[in-house]
């Protein structure tokens, strides 16, 4: 395991020292997960299906109290923190509300909040006009494409403007090229407004592609194998995918991620 | 027109032919077998005699059918209810689920003759009767859609903060409507069926005769061409009663999930 970078602490946003998690069943999900993402980073988890990724980001929400360690979130336990802070999850599907439309799928956590109405309808179709849907916000998930209802989960995320967004697999389900616009815009979004993102995804490409620091992890129970920078600017045009040096870079991470593999 | 002239050949013609069949060999059978009239009548006296009471069956008919309609609404508002208390609270549910359960197994035509003691002969009792049989698949099937939700959505919920009330009126209460369509089928069918057996124990108190007390006497009579008359008109009644709920239905899905 790689000693933690050498982020200063003051602005370590993120930070989870010695963290672990043991199912009742004795089954070791994570173990010694010590990292820190400081604001405004794009730290890609990327490991074997099963690695406990997706665990590992329910115990930075606050979903699920790890068995050990410590977990702090602006400098509190999670659930403080998401008091205070915003902070926003996107899941693996989309997870919207099929009886509701675009707009009020987006609304929704605005309106949890107890926001006024003008203002809830306002953002949400601001919203989803950063994500190309302003001219679908009547439609409901059915009527949507699979990319389309990705870009609704999306904004519904980003709609509370907020300081911490979790990222699990969102695009796995997507096809290759839709998934690629995605990332795309997604970058666009993050360099715009500068939240401090943990993005969970087994794809190396699309973490190469997105992130300023990539963490690699063991198969259960996942361990960190490397926490290695991602040596590319941060204006990420699409046609960095086609460079060798993208290439290459996106080679060794896969064989650290065999490494990691028993 | 085309499309027209297809479905009837693929769908409307095979349970037309079906029909004339088994009614040409009931027909057949009755006659080379000799079997008497009055266990089994032709179709034809069977025709005949629905013609002659149309008038008493079809009152009959539209009696069972306020009564069953009575029956679902009520069991359609106090199975939600009973279901929205389930979901509150996993005690009561398990406090009270053996007992749903009873009511569902207990045979109804045996607690029959009780409700008629407790409601009196009369159109109550029949109402009673056809409630207590179509609540069970409401209460199930309510439950079900206000508790078995998708963990994603759970845990956006939690994380946007909602109290409980937000999540019973955001999320469990309309994300349970497919389900409660689902129960609804199930129960005006069985709406029915209760109406009938309430009025064979009970019908002789209502205002006027229903196709349950209208069946009880028609077989005390021996009058087997008009018993058939009236079953026909029971099933009639089942099929109309459930596709209307399946139309509403329908039009509750589409307004829920749009397309």
């Amino acid at each position: 395991m790689d000693a933690p970078t050498s982020n200063e602490t003051k602005s370590a946003i993120v930070s989870l020292g010695d963290v672990g998690m043991t199912y009742r069943a004795g089954v070791a999900a994570l173990d010694g997960i010590t990292f820190e993402a400081k604001e405004g980073e794009f730290v890609s988890l990327v490991g074997p299906s099963g690695c406990g990724k997706s665990t590992l980001l329910r115990i930075v929400a606050g979903l699920v109290e790890p068995s050990r360690g410590q977990v702090l979130v602006a400098g509190e336990s999670p659930r403080q923190a998401r008091r205070r802070l915003r902070l926003s999850f996107v899941f693996q599907d989309s997870t919207l509300l099929p009886w509701r439309s675009a707009e009020r799928n987006v609304a929704l956590p605005l309106e949890i909040a107890g926001r006024a109405r003008s203002t809830r309808r306002e953002r949400a179709r601001a919203t989803l006009g950063m994500v190309g849907l302003h001219e679908f916000v009547y439609r409901r998930p059915r009527e949507l494409s699979g990319g389309m209802r990705m870009r609704v989960s999306l904004a519904r995320a980003l709609v509370t403007d907020p300081r911490i967004i979790l990222l699990d697999e969102p695009f796995g389900a997507l096809d290759d090229v839709t998934r690629q616009m995605l990332n795309e815009e997604l970058l666009a979004l993050w360099q715009q407004r500068g939240w401090t993102a943990l993005f969970v995804t087994h794809n190396i490409a699309e973490a190469a592609f997105l992130s300023t620091r990539i963490i690699v992890l063991s198969s259960r129970p996942g361990r960190m194998v490397t926490d290695l920078p991602v040596p590319f600017s941060a204006k990420r045009p699409p046609e960095l995918r086609a460079e060798p040096e993208f290439a290459r870079f996106v080679g060794h991470v896969s064989g650290l991620l065999r490494k990691g593999r028993s | 027109m085309k499309r027209a002239v297809r479905w009837l050949i693929e769908f409307a013609a095979p349970p037309v032919v079906l029909f004339v069949i088994v009614v040409a060999a009931w027909h057949v059978a009755v006659v080379t077998f000799g079997i008497k009239r009055y266990i089994v009548p032709l179709p034809w006296d069977v025709l005949k005699a629905g013609w002659q009471r149309r008038d008493s069956l079809l009152s009959a008919a539209a009696m069972t059918g306020e009564a069953a309609a009575a029956g679902f609404a009520l069991s359609l508002v106090a199975g939600f209810l009973v279901a929205c208390v389930f979901s509150q609270s996993r005690v009561i549910e398990r406090s009270i689920y053996p007992y749903a359960i009873f009511l569902q197994t207990v045979p109804i035509v045996a607690i029959a003759p009780l409700i008629v003691f407790w409601f009196g002969f009369g159109f109550k009792s029949v109402v009673v009767v056809a409630f207590i049989i179509s609540i069970f698949p409401i209460i199930t099937n309510a439950t079900a859609g206000l508790t078995t939700l998708d963990a994603n959505l759970l845990e956006l919920f939690e994380l946007a903060g909602a109290n409980r009330w937000q999540l019973l009126i955001k999320l469990r209460l309309p994300g349970s409507v497919p389900h409660l369509v689902t129960g609804a089928r199930v129960s005006a069918g069985l709406s029915v069926v209760g109406a009938i057996v309430g009025e064979i124990f009970a019908g002789a108190g209502a205002d006027r005769p229903g196709l349950g007390y209208l069946i009880q006497q028609l077989s005390a009579q021996l009058r087997t061409d008009a018993l058939f008359a009236a079953i026909l008109m029971s099933a009639a009644l089942g099929m109309l009663i459930f596709g209307l709920v399946n139309m509403i239905g329908r039009l509750v899905m589409k307004v829920w999930s749009g397309a």
